[in-house]
């Protein structure tokens, strides 16, 4: 009887579970069970896809917002709007929204805009919006769109097609900011008619229908769109905090792909190539050693060359990364990809005995050095960092914080830091190396000044020429190598991980990764 | 009744300025600000400085709070700093999650829990009452991260029965509502069994059996109602805590809630959202814990006597 | 099931409303065992009132306990005996035969009022639960019988829906007469009804029982430690101490015909209204503890008449007259008298 009573009991609790959550509904309404296959010509595209991405996420949908500035942001941008412009890689860039622009000087541009092209609210694409994009994100300093379009000094629409921009100076590099997800074109009327959720309206192949602040973006295909209509139907980019379950959900069908799968289970994933279809990426960015250049120890060029020649960068990549890096070779602080590098630089090699010299030639007398990083494997390499510099009679202490505690350590003005090791963004652009080198660099986290090298950024930006420009980037990387404020170490490769069938995905070496168009051919 | 309402919630003005002022200090003390993560490798100092002043991070901290807190008490909870949009859509745009999980654990923890409180209870000392301590004491003591993952393991990758995160339909609560609910579970049923044992040795309790009233209406009808008070107390905590958002279980199971916002507020410095969070639930606990309170009273007559004191009809017997 | 034993039971003893034979109970504790019933017996017809007196901590509230089979397990342990009530053998009658009988054919007033009411249900609910049970009435008119039940016992229908702690004490009493006499038992264990009342409420509540009793023809098992109440109420009278009955016989018998030592104490104990001036006399010295009770017999170590034979052994049963019962081997003497009848002149 009592037993009875029991039983009873919990069924009714797991009953009414069950009608609550009957009445709850689906919210964000995907799910593994839901993903239905559209076929076309005998090959079936499965109907929805879920992403999961990095560990960016995506804050805003607003390329005009200070907090739009991670990578997985644009991978969204890239799905919802258009830029003007399409980078069509190695400096060439081809139409998009304009059919076509000119420019004589590098200072004036005139762009022709399509007249099919309508936005996801109905409205139709005209100069006006051009002209309303490029003043807001004026308006917004701090967002990567302000980066972008900041050096416009006056924007004008001549008729309903055609944009009339002039800069505050010549900038050859104009083209390739404008191309940029984060400088697509927005809708006036939308973004009036409410200003939080009209940034969601773009003309892009993707209309935006749910949208969490740092948890998930769910987007469906814009069947209006003028160019190439997606395969997929349905798309969500979706946050998955907890690392340890985003492998369960690529496993069990929650999701098809994965940009941030765990670096211990990338040998699992390649392992399985029945289910899984893995694309490697080596990131642009670089992770570093940087010298605090106003500290009297690190400030001391033969302490910095000891480091350099003490460092094994190999065992780096083995141990910290599980092979998955690729060891840096650039004998100065540049992006292996970036434009212009410099690769007659040799690089300092690994030589013990003269780690020691050089030390022995500087000020330093055993006393701790302090090394400051963040996030584990980057922590995981600064340790690896103390053993070898260990080898040579370096002590060091590792302060670990979280990423916004390095920025706050390592400030241009204020640098409380001695060494850090760390990650930073580097883009294809030479000119965004300047966050490094130039005082109140953003990333200048070495204080790093040098007057040569400020007058030869302000230089190349005003040389068309791209030879000229060439050289003095040349010269820039070989003035820092010199000055050695920063040692580069690796490129991590990353491994987006998919379900069998994915394809379609462009990668990006800056993570600006386009899915515009990825599907999944269904067996 | 309305007299005592009406303190309770005036209470909340000093909680308030607490637990704000706490957070502001806090996230301060905290290095990095929240344009750190604002910043790209195209800015220039000029912006860096300009975003700066727009922060009032050129100002001390106590300037921020006062003047956040200026806007609180003129009904403003006022932007995130990170999206700029506002916090009270932010919160409220993620209650829903938060809520729905709270109720579905909440009436899971308890409608397992009370009968497992009074099984106990009833057979106090013996084997099956030992084992059920046993029970509440592994459900109090295991961390939810772990049970959460255990669950996950188990239920989303091995038997693939129901989906290893995200708030979609019925299935994705299961989990996530097992693994708060049991730590409910736990707690009420033992609040359940200690507060039955007081009753169950009670007076009133052999008047009824004398009366010849059913064993199962003893307990139902006249045990159980005298012990809801610690019970409901405990049930309403749990509740409270669940409405806060548990960031553990939120991470666990990416359920896009309370505790995930005011998580990535933190982490991302922002303060206002972080703040706007914690003033938010701070409210919420102190009504839901002013409700039991009232709930008392329907309980309890002898509580409902005393908030209604002046007001009652009292009839003089002849 | 009930009603089958009823049909086949009442035929045999249609007299007898509770017969208690040879009753055992101990309080098993951990480190103890409490002897607090050791062997009573006795029975009581319908319409009859027997009163169950003794000192505190005799076992009188366990003997009533174990007519309802209510003694609290664990740690009661009934160790031996039969209780019939109205023809049912309530020690061997399942939990469910048990609520059948319970409230109807036998009820109880206990000891304690305060503590004996569910403080969150209102009067009138606890009153009308037992009528809804037994007699099948809705709510409503169970609730109406409540009222009714309540101004029987003196206090307003309209109180009904008020809660006990808006009640006084001996409000509280009578709210507990209520519950008991609901259903119209046969057979009523009044529990010390009066000990919690002041002198003039207790007058009125002693009346009422009394009304009661010879309306309903109930049968009454009247504990006490008030000879006075006794006196007032009773036919039969059982002196109990240490868990036994000592004395056994009709109100006269041990009123005005005493034999054991203990019941003389008794009445010594009470204050003389006619001589002021005579002093109390008191028993001397405590009841045994119950845990550990003496060989012979229990009243041995406080009886001035007691012999070593008294310690030694279990006191002989001696049956006075047809009615009248006593357990004190003193009697094994044929000249023995206690005090009280020798000054009286003479036994019987
Ligand atoms: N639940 C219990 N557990 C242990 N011992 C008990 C329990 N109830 C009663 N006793 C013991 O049993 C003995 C008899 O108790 P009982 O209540 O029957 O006495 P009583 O004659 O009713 O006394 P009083 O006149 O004080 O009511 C006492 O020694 C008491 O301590
Ligand atoms: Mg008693």
């Amino acid at each position: 009887m009592k037993r009875f009573k029991l039983v009873l009991a919990v069924m009714l609790c797991v009953l009414s579970c069950f009608f609550f959550l009957a009445g709850c509904g689906s919210d964000q309404g995907n799910g593994k069970d839901s993903g239905e296959d559209t076929e076309a010509g005998g090959v079936k595209y499965r109907e929805e896809l879920d992403v999961i991405i990095d560990n960016t996420k995506i804050a805003i949908l607003d390329p005009h917002s200070p907090a739009a500035g991670t990578s997985s942001a644009t991978w969204a941008f890239q799905m919802i709007y258009d830029t003007l412009v399409a980078d069509l890689g190695d400096g060439q860039f081809g139409p998009d929204l304009a059919t076509r622009w000119e420019t004589e000087d590098w200072q004036h541009f005139t762009f022709h805009l399509r007249d099919d092209v309508y936005f996801h609210n109905g409205e139709k694409l005209t100069a006006a919006d051009v002209v309303y994009t490029v003043e807001r994100a004026k308006e917004n300093p701090g967002s990567a769109g302000h980066d972008k379009l900041s050096i416009v000094e006056s924007v004008q629409a001549v008729d309903e097609h055609t944009v009339e921009m002039t800069l505050q100076s010549v900038n050859v590099e104009f083209l390739y900011y404008i191309s940029d997800s984060r400088a697509s074109i927005l809708n006036q009327k939308a973004i009036e008619a409410d200003p939080e959720k009209g940034t969601w309206i773009g003309t892009g192949a993707w209309t935006v229908s749910d949208f969490a602040s740092n948890e998930y973006v769910v987007l469906e295909a814009n069947e209006n769109y003028w160019g190439e209509i997606p395969k997929t139907k349905k798309m969500t980019l979706k946050y998955v905090a907890e690392e340890s379950t985003r492998l369960m959900q690529l496993e069990n069908g929650e999701a098809q792909v994965c940009f941030s799968i765990n670096a211990n289970d990338y040998d699992y994933v390649e392992s399985q190539t029945d289910k899984f279809v893995t694309f490697p990426f080596t990131s642009n960015n670089n992770s570093y050693i940087a010298f605090n250049m106003n500290d009297p120890i690190c400030g001391d060029l033969n302490f910095r060359k000891a480091v350099a020649s003490a460092i094994d960068r190999e065992e780096m990549v083995a141990s910290a990364f599980n092979g998955y890096g690729e060891v840096n070779t650039l004998g100065t602080f540049w992006g292996f990809r970036t434009e212009f590098k410099n690769e007659n630089i040799p690089i300092i090699p690994k030589d013990l005995e003269k780690a020691k010299e050089y030390l022995a030639q500087s000020n330093y007398n055993g006393e701790t050095v302090e090394i400051v990083s963040a996030i584990p494997d980057l922590i995981k390499t600064a340790q690896i960092v103390q053993a070898q510099l260990a080898e040579i009679g370096i002590n060091t202490t590792i302060k670990e914080t979280d990423p916004p505690g390095i920025s706050a350590y390592a400030t241009y003005a204020d640098n409380k830091a001695q060494m850090i090791v760390y990650v930073g963004g580097i883009s294809l652009n030479a000119g965004s190396t300047k966050a490094y080198f130039y005082p109140y660099g953003s990333y200048n986290r070495a204080s790093y000044k040098n007057d040569e090298v400020i007058a030869l950024y302000d230089l190349a930006v005003s040389q068309a020429d791209p030879a000229e420009r060439e050289a003095t980037y040349h010269k820039i990387q070989e003035i820092v190598a010199e000055d050695l404020p920063y040692i580069n170490l690796m490129n991590t490769t990353f491994l987006v991980c998919c379900a069998k069938g994915v394809e379609g995905l462009k990668l990006s070496n800056l993570a600006y990764h386009d899915l515009t168009y990825m599907y999944m051919i269904e067996e | 009744m309305l007299r005592y309402v009406i303190r309770r919630l005036l209470w909340l003005i000093p909680v308030l300025l607490c637990v704000s002022l706490l957070i502001y200090v806090l996230m301060d003390l905290a290095p990095g600000t929240v344009i750190d993560s604002m910043i790209t490798e195209q800015m220039t100092p000029e912006d860096i400085e300009k975003l700066r002043q727009e922060y009032d991070l050129d100002k001390p901290v106590i300037y921020r709070y006062v003047k956040y807190m200026w806007g609180f008490f003129h009904g403003d909870l006022g932007k995130s700093q990170v999206t700029g949009l506002s916090v009270w859509d932010s919160f409220i745009s993620r209650f829903p999650a938060t809520l729905k999980l709270s109720l579905v654990s909440v009436v899971f923890g308890a409608v397992l829990a009370i009968p497992i409180g009074i099984f106990a209870a009833q057979r106090a000392g013996t084997i099956w009452d030992n084992l059920t301590t046993g029970f509440t004491l592994i459900g109090t003591s295991m961390p939810s991260f772990w049970l959460g993952l255990l669950l996950l393991i188990l239920f989303a990758y091995k038997i693939q029965l129901f989906p290893a995160g995200g708030y979609q339909g019925p299935s994705s609560y299961v989990l996530p509502a097992i693994t708060s609910g049991l730590m409910m579970t736990a707690i009420t049923a033992r609040q359940t069994r200690s507060s039955m044992l007081e009753v169950l040795r009670a007076d009133y309790l052999r008047t009824a059996r004398a009366k010849g009233v059913p064993e199962r209406l003893v307990i139902r009808r006249h045990a159980l109602k005298n012990a809801w008070i610690p019970i409901l107390t405990t049930i309403g905590m749990g509740l409270s805590r669940f409405l806060a958002g548990s960031a553990v279980i939120e991470t666990v199971f990416s359920w896009p809630g309370i505790g995930r916002l005011t998580v990535e507020a933190v982490s991302q410095r922002d303060v206002t959202l972080a703040c706007g969070c914690v003033i938010m639930t701070s409210i919420l606990y102190v009504i839901i814990l002013l409700i039991v309170d009232l709930l008392y009273a329907f309980v309890d007559p002898r509580i409902r006597g005393k908030y209604a004191s002046g007001s009652r009809k009292r009839k003089v017997t002849a | 099931m009930g009603s089958e034993i009823n049909d086949r039971t009442v035929q045999d003893n249609k007299e007898l409303v509770l017969e208690v034979e040879d009753l055992i109970v101990h309080y098993v504790l951990q480190e103890e065992t409490v002897e607090a019933v050791n062997g009573v017996s006795f029975s009581l017809e319908r319409g009859k009132t027997i009163g169950l007196v003794g000192e505190t901590g005799a076992g009188k509230t366990t003997t009533a306990l174990a007519i309802m089979n209510l003694v609290p397990d664990p740690p009661g342990v009934i160790k031996n005996g039969t209780i019939t009530v109205c023809g049912h053998k309530m020690l061997d009658l399942s939990a469910n035969q048990l609520e059948k009988i319970r409230g109807k054919d036998v009820s109880m007033i206990f000891q304690d009022p305060m503590t004996s009411l569910n403080p969150v249900l209102t009067v009138g609910d606890q009153i009308a639960e037992s009528v809804m049970l037994h007699e099948n009435l809705s709510y409503s008119k169970a609730f109406k019988r409540a009222q009714e039940m309540l101004e029987m016992v003196g206090i307003p229908g309209t109180r009904a829906t008020e809660y006990p702690h808006q009640f006084s004490g001996g409000m509280k009493q009578r709210v507990g007469i209520a519950i008991a006499l609901a259903c119209n038992p046969k057979l009523l264990l009044a529990d010390e009804p009066t000990t919690a009342l002041d002198v003039t409420i207790q007058a009125q509540v002693l009346d009422m029982i009394d009304d009661l009793k010879r309306e309903l023809g109930t049968a009454l098992v009247m504990i006490t430690h008030d000879l006075g109440i006794v006196a007032k109420t009773c036919d039969l009278v059982a002196v109990m101490y240490a868990g036994r009955i000592v004395e056994y016989g009709t109100l006269e018998d041990v009123f005005d015909r005493t034999m054991h030592p203990y019941t003389e104490g008794l009445f010594n104990s009470l204050p003389d209204i006619s001589n002021r001036k005579s002093q109390l006399q008191p028993i001397p010295g405590l009841m045994p503890d119950p845990t550990n009770l003496p060989r012979g017999c229990a009243f041995a170590p406080r009886c001035r008449y007691a012999t070593a034979a008294c310690r030694e052994e279990q006191p002989s049963r001696r049956e006075v007259s047809e009615t009248h019962t006593v357990y004190c081997s003193a009697y094994d003497d044929p000249n023995f008298q206690i005090e009280r009848t020798r000054g009286r002149g003479g036994n019987g």
